[in-house]
């Protein structure tokens, strides 16, 4: 089952690439993760996951056109691949199933 | 974006990262360290900004090889140098062979000179405290003159000093003794032993490996360095075990110390501890100001100034003792020399071992200079000179749009080269060669490839002596005008020909000085040795006297004696306190003639010796009688030599006959003077002597041997000597040997001045051959039009050699006086030395002179002697 070992860090890079659609580029990851995980980031440590995650087959990516923003340099945009979705979603699963094993302590 | 990034970051990462990934990380960054930057402030954006920068160093960001040299021309341009460097070198074999050989052996010799000098240097270093610790040296006049200089003090002055002073934290006091020690069957006679305070281990920096030194405070204790525990008791624990010294005393051992470092200026085998010798000898051993050979270290608080704190000692003295020593007309001063200066720069009585020399190492280092200069010199000279036949290239490269810096850079790149493969090659030379090297100069130096000081040598070497030796030529040669060097109009300037000629002339300046100054050291080295001593020391076998003796001991030397003259090998014996090659041990201050006040006093050396002694040693007695075995009383005679009659006050010998003198509470009388003869080496002039009666004196047996078959009658003189002396290691040497010993550090330091100078010379020599071999090559059509012309193969050697000729002679005009002045100021440390005469200086020029004409005379000939018809027709 090559790649189901997703880290806890990548996780949530792949997810947040997920809620940012097409606009998922290094920095609006780190912001939005940043936002909800209400944590510090450096950029280096998500463009290494990034490369991580693209090189375990579970993102693609292309280059935006260039703009006038940050001095003409293109964007990377990410994109989740099928085998990254599907990791995510037995990622879930799994948990869910273990929350099930977990016997209800109110009763 | 107003806030930017720092930009050395940015271009970091622009240099290592691939194009691939560039842009996009250099957008995102610059974005994060906006918000960064709003967030927590400049300094912590600007950190956080060269942290990602740095942790986005992962490989498969980097630029691949095509990358890093595809991409800017100037990365091209320096392939293309290295390239062309190298086409160079393999093309021009010989030149480059020259240039190699050249440096790699000045490299080579510079670095090995260096790593001996760092070695001196390094001495007593080892030790934890050596900043603070301070060696006691005492000197003693007598009558307002010095008399004598001691490393070791009076008995008193570490206790006493070291009670008055609060700025002494502690002192360790050291005494030698020499005898046999014995465990079981094992006996061996040990030199290297000392009494020593228990505080040695505290003050300076020798580990106990096995055992404690808490028991070192009490008598008959005894620690031993590994090697000398190692001897006696091989495998097994020495700790606890018993030694007997000299037959009588039992020792405990108590500790087993770490070997002492050999780059220490003293090497002990065996401690005694110190209350041993009160027990044995009493208090005064701690108490008595007029008993000498009391090493003393001072450890003092940290912040003394030692020249302060000396002044202060020489107060203190003055206050306590003054008045004493003043009443005696005699005077002790004492000064203090810090641990690690003592190696290389004490030089007094009873040093433990002979020291070296701060001037001859400093000497060696700007030898080690000069080596390496002359090796540049040469590279400086063959580019130069070569730089006619690259002149094409040159101003090809200018023509396609070479800037004068880029050519510098070419140029300096080739030197760069050429001085990392000598410096590579240099080491492992050295590396191989370090054991004779070693052997040569007498230390056990590893090789120090740990050591800072020889990456500091290899990155100088690589820096100075590729910029040192690539700036000029390449400057010259970046400088030729492209149109006239296409045009073939170049000629070499008159300022580079200058350049070059002083060049060789200051190459050939040190060789000679060198030269000189080798010659001038093995004569003066002859000279000491073949100097008449006044005495005959030829076929003579010393042997050591016992140590474990008892009250049958006359009886049984006189026996070993009658037998051994029995034998017909045997011409005679002598038994003596002190043997001709050594100091003499024993040194006696307040002897005054019986008749002199209280306060004329003097020192002399004092020898005790037999009936036998004067005659062996052939002493030509000037005036009474030597000693007889027939006179009764004849122990209460003394015989003077001259000099010692001279510090008596006698300018007519005669008149000493007779006269009493006080000697240490009892009186003697003078029955006769002796001349004055070698004692020492002619290192040293003539001390005053007092030659005492003694019979059978135990220190030294010369045996004066008749036979040629050394070995069998050594071995009898063994069979004698277990017959009388049993239990007693058998320990002998020849005297001229011995006494020639003392010419050792001379001998060294010749060497190691005379293979320098061959190393200068044949550096030298090479730059002349590679500097003749390129005139030749460039004269051939020159030298062919002259012989067409019907110059004789005579005109045209003449031709030839003229230009280094003259630079040789210029060269040694130079050279003479300055090797003049340094061998005169060299020659000062010897009362007895050879006359600067003109051969000194003569024969080493004569002799350069030939050599060089040899090195330029193969490819002048060659060139000479070609028929015209092969260098014409070219073209």
């Amino acid at each position: 089952m090559r790649g189901t070992n997703l880290g806890e860090f990548e996780e949530l890079v792949l997810l947040a690439v997920a809620a940012l659609e097409k606009e998922a580029y290094g920095v609006s990851i780190g912001q939005l993760i940043e936002d909800e995980a209400r944590r510090n980031v450096t950029i280096s440590t998500i463009h290494n996951a990034l490369y991580r995650l693209e090189k375990k087959g579970y993102l693609t990516s292309r280059f935006g056109g260039a703009t006038d923003e940050r001095g003409g340099r293109r964007k990377r945009y990410f994109q989740l691949t099928e085998e990254g979705k599907i990791a995510l979603q037995e990622s879930r699963e799994l948990r869910e199933r273990m929350w099930q094993l977990i016997p209800d302590t109110n009763g | 974006m107003a806030e930017r990034p720092p930009e050395m970051a940015d271009r970091l990462l622009v240099w290592y990262c691939s194009d691939h990934y560039a842009e996009e990380l250099i957008g995102d960054l610059h974005e994060w360290y906006g918000f960064n930057r709003s967030r927590h402030g400049k300094t912590r954006a600007d950190l956080m900004y060269w942290s990602d920068v740095i942790r986005l160093m992962t490989l498969y960001r980097f630029k691949t090889y095509s990358e890093f040299f595809q991409n800017s021309n100037d990365n091209n341009m320096i392939k293309n140098h290295m390239v062309i460097a190298w086409r160079h070198l393999t093309k021009k074999k010989e030149f480059a062979l020259i240039n190699l050989t050249g440096l790699t052996i000045g490299i080579c010799t510079s670095l090995l000179l260096l790593i001996y000098a760092q070695y001196e240097f390094s001495y007593d270093k080892f030790h934890d405290e050596a900043a603070s610790v301070y060696r006691v040296h005492q000197d003693r006049y007598n009558n307002g003159e010095l008399a004598t200089e001691w490393a070791a003090g009076a008995s008193a002055i570490g206790p006493v000093l070291s009670d008055n002073m609060p700025e002494i934290k502690e002192y360790v006091k050291m005494n030698n003794i020499t005898g046999v020690l014995s465990h079981g069957e094992k006996s061996f006679f040990e030199t290297k032993g000392y009494f020593a305070t228990p505080s040695f281990f505290g003050v300076f920096t020798v580990s106990v490996v096995n055992g404690s030194y808490e028991q070192f405070d009490e008598p008959f204790k005894i620690a031993l360095s590994e090697k000398a525990a190692n001897k006696y008791f091989g495998e097994e624990d020495a700790v606890g075990q018993v030694l007997t010294f000299n037959g009588r005393d039992n020792y405990d051992v108590v500790a087993v110390y770490q070997d002492i470092p050999d780059n220490s200026h003293f090497d002990i085998d065996v401690l005694f501890s110190f209350q041993t010798a009160i027990s044995i000898m009493g208090e005064q051993f701690d108490t008595e100001w007029n008993w000498d050979g009391f090493y003393t270290y001072l450890e003092l608080d940290e912040g003394t100034d030692p020249i302060a704190f000396e002044a202060k000692i020489n107060g203190f003295i003055e206050d306590e003792r003054g008045d004493l020593m003043r009443a005696d007309n005699v005077w002790a001063d004492y000064s203090l020399m810090a641990l690690p200066d003592i190696h290389l720069n004490s030089n007094r009585m009873m040093e433990f071992e002979p020291n070296g020399n701060e001037q001859s190492v400093v000497f060696l280092v700007i030898i080690a200079g000069i080596i390496l200069l002359i090796a540049w010199v040469n590279y400086i000279n063959l580019a130069t000179a070569k730089s006619l036949e690259r002149a094409k290239e040159v101003g090809i490269r200018k023509v396609m749009g070479s800037q004068k810096n880029q050519l510098v850079i070419q140029f300096l790149s080739e030197s760069f080269i050429l001085n990392v493969l000598a410096l590579l090659v240099a080491i492992l030379l050295a590396y191989l060669l370090l054991p004779w090297f070693n052997e040569f100069t007498g230390r056990a130096i590893v090789f120090p490839f740990s050591s800072v000081f020889f990456w500091w040598f290899c990155l100088t070497v690589v820096l100075v002596g590729g910029i040192l030796s690539g700036i000029y030529p390449s400057f010259v040669l970046s400088g030729f005008n492209p149109v006239s060097v296409l045009k073939g109009k170049l000629t070499g300037t008159s300022g580079g020909q200058l350049m070059r000629k002083s060049l060789v002339v200051f190459q050939f300046a040190a060789s000679i000085i060198l030269l000189i100054c080798t010659y001038a050291i093995y004569s003066q080295i002859s000279y000491m040795q073949n100097e008449q001593l006044g005495i005959d020391i030829d076929r003579t076998l010393v042997v050591r006297g016992p140590e474990i003796v008892d009250s049958t001991y006359l009886d049984r030397f006189n026996g070993f004696k009658d037998n051994l003259q029995k034998e017909s090998s045997i011409q005679e014996i002598a038994s003596s306190s002190s043997i001709p090659g050594e100091r003499p041990e024993w040194n006696a201050g307040g002897i005054r003639l019986l008749d002199k006040p209280e306060n004329e006093t003097n020192q002399y050396r004092i020898i005790g010796m037999d009936e036998g002694y004067i005659d062996f040693y052939g002493l030509e007695i000037l005036t009474g009688r030597k000693f007889s075995a027939a006179n009764s009383g004849e122990t209460g005679n003394v015989l003077l030599n001259e000099s010692g009659a001279r510090l008596m006050g006698f300018k007519n010998y005669e008149d000493a006959l007779n006269k009493q003198i006080l000697f240490w509470g009892d009186t003697f009388n003078i029955i006769g003077v002796a001349k004055d003869y070698h004692h020492e080496s002619l290192k040293q002039s003539y001390d005053p002597y007092i030659f005492r009666y003694s019979p059978g004196f135990r220190a030294n047996y010369s045996i004066r041997i008749s036979s040629n078959d050394l070995r069998e009658t050594i071995d009898m003189i063994e069979d004698e000597w277990n017959q009388s002396f049993a239990g007693n290691p058998y320990d002998y040497f020849f005297l001229d040997d011995f006494f020639n010993k003392q010419y050792e550090s001379e001998v060294r330091f010749g060497n190691v001045v005379a293979l320098f100078a061959i190393v200068a010379i044949i550096i030298a020599c090479l730059g002349l051959f590679g500097l003749t071999l390129f005139t030749a090559m460039n004269r051939t059509r020159e030298i062919g039009i002259r012989k067409v012309l019907g110059a004789s193969v005579q005109r045209i050697l003449l031709l030839l050699t003229r230009d280094f000729s003259t630079l040789i002679i210029i060269a040694a005009i130079i050279a003479v006086p300055a090797a003049w002045f340094i061998l005169r100021a060299w020659l000062e440390n010897f009362p007895y030395r050879i006359e600067l005469s003109l051969w000194v200086f003569l024969v080493p020029v004569v002799l350069l002179i030939l050599i060089s004409l040899v090195s330029v005379g193969f490819h002048t000939l060659k060139a000479a002697l070609q028929p015209p018809i092969n260098s014409i027709k070219d073209e």
